[in-house]
């Protein structure tokens, strides 16, 4: 393995060629999610409905989703979301719904390279904030955005009434 | 104290399929904790043959699966490990332990630790320790809740 090990990451705009390699991703996501807060329970067609869900992303306007390559691989993405706050300043958020990078490609800085090129895309579109949501139980993630100054803005409570 | 419906029994050979799909999340799940632990491509077919033979009885392993209604929601394997210059010599040492999300929460895991502790002491041990990825927090966090605490440490680097 690692012949890539040198190779620095990339950031691009996803198109339609990455909706494959990128619900791969998104479906490893949540699956993962699963794994950490059985709460968030994946439907049986998981990678159908993350192909769909890209294919959205990708065209529409309010949505910022970037891939990152490693030597011609798609090693991860981010999908971040524009979210007018309605009430208060600044008004454009940044809310970050996906962020991934393949467990072979982490621990140099693919996913702090995916953060900064979204939070730039993202200042150009008028966003004053940026934010991140994710299952409670994702230790991961947690400790991610918070090694990168990201602080608790919102809480969400739920139960079941089904 | 466990939720009813609940059996752990030994693994038998018609099992092999439903505990390599297990094994296989196991591995997967410890995959997003370290990059060492990144999955060779075959490891579908890895999963397979190591729940057929540790299905068939075929190995010194000491395994049980949890199940549920006919089908099998978790799995416990480990060996026992001799450290002969010790007073207590023999550990038991668990090495891979999974319950499907969707029956986390029902204390499965304490139950197949519990099945495992009582078939290592059997064989001679008299105590149980857990092998896990140092940066798995979730698996971490529970065993320290069961009472575990920290032994042995691994190191590793590339060569």
């Amino acid at each position: 393995m690692i012949p890539t090990k040198g190779l620095r990451p990339a950031v691009r705009e996803a198109s339609e060629d990455d909706v494959d390699s990128i619900a791969v991703m998104v479906a490893r996501l949540k699956t993962l999610n699963e794994e950490l807060d059985p709460s968030f329970r994946v439907r049986e067609d998981l990678l159908d409905a993350a192909r769909q869900y890209v294919r959205t992303s990708i065209n529409s306007s309010s949505v910022i989703l970037l891939v990152a390559d490693v030597g011609g691989e798609t090693v991860g993405f981010i999908r971040v979301e524009l979210v007018d706050r309605v009430f208060y300043e600044p008004r454009i958020k940044a809310l970050i719904t996906d962020l991934y990078v393949k467990p072979e490609y982490r621990r140099r800085g693919v996913g702090k390279l995916l953060l900064e090129s979204a939070i730039e895309e993202a200042r150009k579109r008028g966003a004053g904030i940026i934010s991140a949501v994710f299952p409670e139980g994702n230790v991961i993630a947690k400790s991610f955005y918070q090694n990168l100054g990201f602080k608790p803005l919102q809480l969400e409570l739920f139960k079941p009434i089904g | 104290m466990y939720e009813a419906g609940f059996t752990v029994r030994p693994p038998r050979p018609e099992d092999a399929e439903k505990l390599a799909e297990l094994m296989y999340r196991f591995y997967a799940f410890n995959e997003e904790f370290d990059p060492a632990w990144v999955l060779g491509e075959n490891a579908d077919i890895k999963a397979r043959e190591e729940a057929s033979k540790l299905a068939s009885g075929e190995t010194a392993d000491i395994a049980f699966i949890a199940e549920f209604e006919g089908s099998i929601v978790g799995y416990i394997r480990g060996y026992l490990r001799a450290l002969p210059m010790l007073k207590e010599s023999i550990v038991g040492v668990i090495t891979e332990l999974y319950v499907h999300p969707r029956f986390r929460g029902k204390k499965i895991g304490a139950l197949l630790i519990e099945r495992f502790a009582e078939e290592a002491r059997r064989r001679g041990a008299s105590r149980i320790a857990a092998e896990i990825p140092s940066s798995n927090v979730v698996a971490e966090r529970f065993y320290s809740k069961l009472g575990f605490r920290k032994f042995m440490t691994t190191f590793i680097r590339e060569v």
